[in-house]
């Protein structure tokens, strides 16, 4: 019997698909989000109160992950987003390979802004590199304010958290220091937006944010 | 679930090895996860069965040596295990602590014949 040392990454294939992906973007000057959540934190309707805001500003492109069914996409394009449905058909999270198959079907030069909506899952997408410029992690005041500590991953691998439904606060037992002091442990200095997208609170904060990483990309300076 | 996937891609690397090597059989594969992997080893073993079944590794024990998560006081700088996360550091009473761990999976060998 012989021994053979390997030191391989089992995500190789999606490691290297994620780097080609992010060249192609950088070519393109295309800003990509990769959005991270449970099921029914709100993505959706986030990415609908996005649209309402900056639609006219950049063109926006939307590449939407889910189990099955195209009702998201359908959501987006009724929103105004150009909308690209995935469906994993049982997989639990998106890979490099599905993200350059459909980048692949449309000129990524064409668009400014694209806006990942990876499986609703805190587990299995946090480990796939998309090729993501940034990523951002959203929860909600109805799940537990222990999240942070429990998904550190999801947490750890983001660079923006957003906590969204603050409009459900004053009826939940939700502890938002205590949610706070968890993200701050996973991940030391990450900012946290507080959104609501039923009253429209910390909306513009958001947008702000996204345009931020839009300009970043272009190689813009940011809004005085 | 996703480690399905994660036992497929595995499997390739080693069909990959065994066409360049020359190999029939592998006994064992060694896994080395990081804390912050996402990798349940029980179900990485599970999927492993079920995807190599029929292939030179249906035989191959899995060893999976899982990194610890380790949490770091930001205050005093001491550090405890982090698996579900003190409230606050044992040591001073700091809750500023910081969770470490890398990301990465890796087959670090094979022993075949």
């Amino acid at each position: 019997m012989a021994k053979l040392p390997l030191g391989r990454n089992v995500r190789g294939r999606n490691d290297e698909t994620a780097a080609e992906n992010r060249r192609r973007f950088a070519e393109a000057r295309l800003c990509a989000v990769n959005l991270l959540s449970s099921p029914g934190s709100g993505k959706t309707s986030l990415l609908e109160r996005t649209a309402e805001r900056m639609k006219d500003r950049w063109r926006i492109l939307v590449i939407d992950g889910d189990v099955e069914t195209e009702r998201d996409a359908q959501r987006l394009r009724a929103a105004g987003l150009e909308a690209i449905q995935i469906q994993t058909h049982g997989a639990c999270h998106l890979n490099a390979m599905m993200i350059a198959e459909q980048v692949a079907t449309v000129d990524p030069a064409a668009f400014d802004l694209l806006l990942i909506e990876n499986i609703g899952n805190l587990v299995c997408p946090s480990n796939y590199d998309l090729g993501e410029s940034s990523r951002v992690v959203v929860a909600s005041t109805t799940e537990g304010d222990d999240k942070p500590i429990k998904y550190p991953e999801a947490y750890h691998t983001a660079d923006l958290c957003v906590l969204n439904k603050v409009d459900l606060l004053p009826y939940l037992p939700f502890d938002v220091a205590a949610f706070e002091a968890g993200v701050r442990r996973v991940k030391a200095d990450m900012p946290v937006l507080h959104t609501s997208c039923t009253t429209g609170a910390g909306l513009e904060a958001w947008c702000a944010w996204l345009d931020g990483q839009v300009r970043a990309t272009r190689g813009e300076p940011g809004k005085s | 679930m996703h480690e399905l996937s994660l036992a497929e891609n595995i499997l390739e690397i080693v069909e990959a090895e065994r066409a360049g090597r020359r190999f029939s059989r592998v006994h064992v594969i060694r896994l080395r996860a990081g804390a912050l992997s996402g990798i349940d080893p029980e179900a990485l073993r599970l999927a492993m069965e079920s995807v190599c079944e029929g292939t030179c590794a249906a035989e191959a024990a899995v060893e999976i040596d899982a990194e610890p998560r380790i949490v770091t006081c930001r205050r005093c700088g001491a550090t405890m295990p982090g698996d579900v996360g003190p409230a606050a550091c044992a040591s001073c009473g700091s809750i500023d602590l910081e969770l470490a761990g890398s990301s990465g999976l890796d087959i670090v060998s094979l022993e075949v014949d």
